[in-house]
């Protein structure tokens, strides 16, 4: 398999290089907007959060494949321009991780116990440390491991890419495969990789689920 | 010196669930309140110690007006509480902070105060205050929120079920400290259902029904 990788370095270091760029690319822009929008989305439930729960749930219904052709080739030719597929790529992650960071953080500050504040208000702490010592941290204990986790699998989907002649690393093994034809060997470098990116990230949510999750319901 | 609440109302939505109480809680005594569940003693704490504001009605603490329905909150946060205090059922220790953290969090405290070893002994806590509250039993987060609640130095404290899951030897070291409260002038009114509590001697009983005290 070594001589395989060797081989072709250039072709996997590419097919790398492209997928954590759009990686990149998805995970930044996802988490900052997906986050901003949740919490718009608590504070204004009945606006914002129900328009964000409706877009959520019917991209939860539409799989992410149909959504990524329908953007790169109706939507292109309806609006008449024509877009780089790496970039459709990522605005179709983009969205959906939007929506799923923001469904992550809409539900834990609306699901946020308020009897915790209450606990503290009654020792006269005061609405600033309420927020600063007690909200803030629970809720960000509470969100990091499924955000972590979603990550990983938007990391997963980045193979998409590849049905829109996207070179990222699925499309290169691909290519390479195509040359060599020695697809044990390929796809399972393939998978290696993907584990190795794939394994500090959950072992990290892991981590954070273990070490902080606490129950908020005092079992 | 009392705590005294005047005909307080209190609804959510279109259901009203106190209907006019008349609540008096005199410093160094201790006022039992029992009655069946659903009956509103629980929003009467969380009324008269205004963690919710009620409908209706006026609070008044050491004859100094703390909220009128004419006159709204007149009394910052910071002035009434810790003075006036409470300990929940569910105790709510905040979960993220070991037991010891909760605690010295609550009092604003980088170190332990002098207290803290004889009440947390007293209350047959050993062991368990470096632990996270989901890591200890019901019954030791009720006596951790009840240290927490003492070493603020309430004025009023306001129980609601504390000793709910509590052993007969914890429940009689509970009381022995309630008592010890009450010697030093601290008003407590606790909700209770416990026989151990209410055979409380010299305890002011009353009964809650319907949203009314009877």
């Amino acid at each position: 398999m070594l001589d395989i990788i060797v081989k072709y370095r250039a072709a996997f270091v590419d097919g790398v290089i492209v997928t954590l760029q759009l990686a990149s690319i998805v995970w930044s822009l996802g988490i900052i907007l997906g986050m901003v929008l949740g919490i718009i989305g608590a504070k204004f439930n009945r606006t914002v959060g129900n328009a964000g729960r409706v877009i959520s749930f019917f991209l939860s219904g539409i799989p992410v494949i149909v959504l990524l052709f329908w953007l790169h080739y109706p939507a292109q030719s309806l609006l008449d321009v024509v877009i780089d597929p790496f970039y459709t790529t990522a605005l179709t992650l983009t969205i959906i991780n939007v929506f799923t960071v923001f469904e992550i953080v809409r539900s834990a500050i609306s699901d946020f116990p308020r009897q915790f504040l209450d606990a503290a208000k009654v020792c006269g702490i005061s609405p600033i440390q309420q927020v600063l010592k007690i909200e803030i941290p629970i809720i960000i204990r509470h969100i990091v491991p499924p955000l972590l986790m979603a990550q990983v699998v938007i990391l997963h989907m980045t193979i998409f890419g590849s049905l829109i002649s996207v070179d990222e690393l699925f499309r290169m093994a691909q290519r390479v495969n195509s040359q060599a034809y020695r697809p044990i060997e390929i796809y399972t470098a393939l998978g290696l990789f993907f584990l190795m990116l794939s394994l500090p990230i959950n072992g990290l949510a892991l981590y954070f689920r273990y070490r902080f999750g606490r129950d908020f319901s005092e079992k | 010196m009392e705590y005294t609440a005047k005909i307080i109302f209190k609804s959510y939505g279109h259901s009203e669930i106190l209907h006019g109480v008349d609540i008096a809680i005199p410093a160094g005594s201790i006022t039992l309140l029992s009655g069946p569940s659903g009956s509103g003693k629980s929003t009467l704490i969380r009324a008269i110690s205004l963690l919710e504001t009620p409908n209706s009605g006026s609070i008044i603490m050491d004859g100094r007006l703390l909220w009128s329905q004419d006159e709204g909150k007149v009394v910052r946060d910071s002035d009434l509480y810790p003075q006036v205090t409470c300990v929940f059922q569910q105790v709510y220790l905040w979960p993220h902070m070991t037991n010891t953290q909760n605690v010295l969090f609550a009092l604003r405290a980088k170190s332990k105060p002098p207290e803290f070893d004889l009440y947390r002994k007293r209350l047959g806590l050993d062991g368990v205050m470096s632990r996270y509250p989901n890591e200890v039993s019901l019954g030791q987060r009720q006596r951790i929120g009840l240290l927490r609640a003492l070493l603020l130095q309430p004025r009023y404290l306001f129980l609601d079920e504390i000793t709910s899951a509590l052993d007969g030897k914890s429940a009689s070291r509970v009381l022995c400290i309630l008592q010890d409260l009450v010697n030093a002038g601290v008003g407590i009114l606790a909700i209770s259902h416990d026989p151990r509590v209410l055979e409380w001697e010299g305890a002011n009983m009353l009964s809650m029904d319907e949203g009314r005290i009877t």
